[in-house]
């Protein structure tokens, strides 16, 4: 196939545009993968201390650290387990949370493997 | 007619319980033990479940006992390991809320054991795997570099062991 020599412009651009959405699709994947906080989003580590099913809430103890209540909606990831039902209080968890006026929201739960020893 | 049913219903246990008791004392270890004078055991504690544990930690302490009321010296090791760390940890940062209760009645007993000269091991790896710091760990412990290479050492040396599931 031969390109029109003013068709080349118009190509490099498509290209460089396909190049920024793919980027773009690739950030919000990213985003959980590093344990730290973010503008978006706070990092926390612990336990979980209680699970409430009737408001979807779970509350994490964190280790020398304050007790964070987050609740689950339909949004939330999860890692390690698949659904808020398979949460369960003694679980060690990583988590991803946004603070809210209504209370803070589970971006993303991912629950550590129980490795024993 | 009730008052008379009553009186036999209440004679009737007495009799059943004074049967039941002196019998469940005649069992014993006797087979086992003849000749013993020491026993050196390691006990190898992982139980990860709080009352479960705390049922295991009052077992080695009843054994401590039976052996003693056969006349034989116990020299007891206990090695901790696994989710049973968290248990054994000052204040209550490694265990959740409801398990507190219990975590107290555990510390008493690791008291007990320490007044009756138990051993107490800590594994490291299993510190470093439920990110417990070392400085955490209550006072009797003392943290070995790895649960696994004590028991094999223990037992190298002809302690008996014990697994506490």
């Amino acid at each position: 196939m031969k390109y029109h020599s003013r068709s080349k412009p118009v190509f490099v651009c498509l290209v460089f545009l396909s190049f920024l959405l793919m980027l773009s699709g690739l950030l919000p994947a990213a985003q959980f993968d590093e344990d730290v906080s973010s503008q978006d989003s706070l990092y926390i580590r612990g336990m979980i201390n209680t699970v409430s099913s009737g408001d979807r809430s779970i509350t994490i103890k964190q280790k020398k650290g304050p007790r964070i209540t987050v609740g689950v909606n339909s949004e939330t990831e999860f890692s390690g387990v698949k659904k808020f039902e398979d949460l369960q209080t003694n679980q060690m968890i990583k988590l991803w949370y946004r603070p809210e006026q209504g209370g803070n929201t589970a971006l993303k739960i991912v629950k550590l493997p129980d490795l024993g020893c | 007619m009730k008052s008379l049913l009553q009186f036999v219903m209440t004679l009737l246990l007495i009799v059943v319980t004074a049967r039941l008791g002196p019998a469940a004392e005649t069992y014993n270890n006797s087979n086992a033990l003849t000749g013993v004078r020491e026993a050196k055991v390691y006990f190898d504690v992982n139980v990860g479940e709080p009352a479960k544990l705390l049922n295991r930690l009052q077992l080695i302490d009843a054994t401590y006992d039976q052996l003693v009321a056969a006349g034989i010296s116990p020299l007891f090791i206990v090695g901790i390991r696994g989710k049973a760390s968290n248990y054994f940890t000052r204040g209550d940062d490694y265990v959740v809320d409801t398990d507190l209760p219990v975590k107290k009645q555990i510390e008493a007993r690791i008291d007990r054991f320490k007044a009756r000269h138990f051993r107490l091991e800590q594994c490291y790896i299993a510190a470093g795997l439920y990110e417990i710091d070392v400085v955490d760990f209550l006072p009797h412990l003392e943290v070995v570099a790895s649960g696994y290479v004590a028991m094999i050492g223990y037992l190298t040396k002809g302690y008996a062991f014990v697994p506490m599931d």
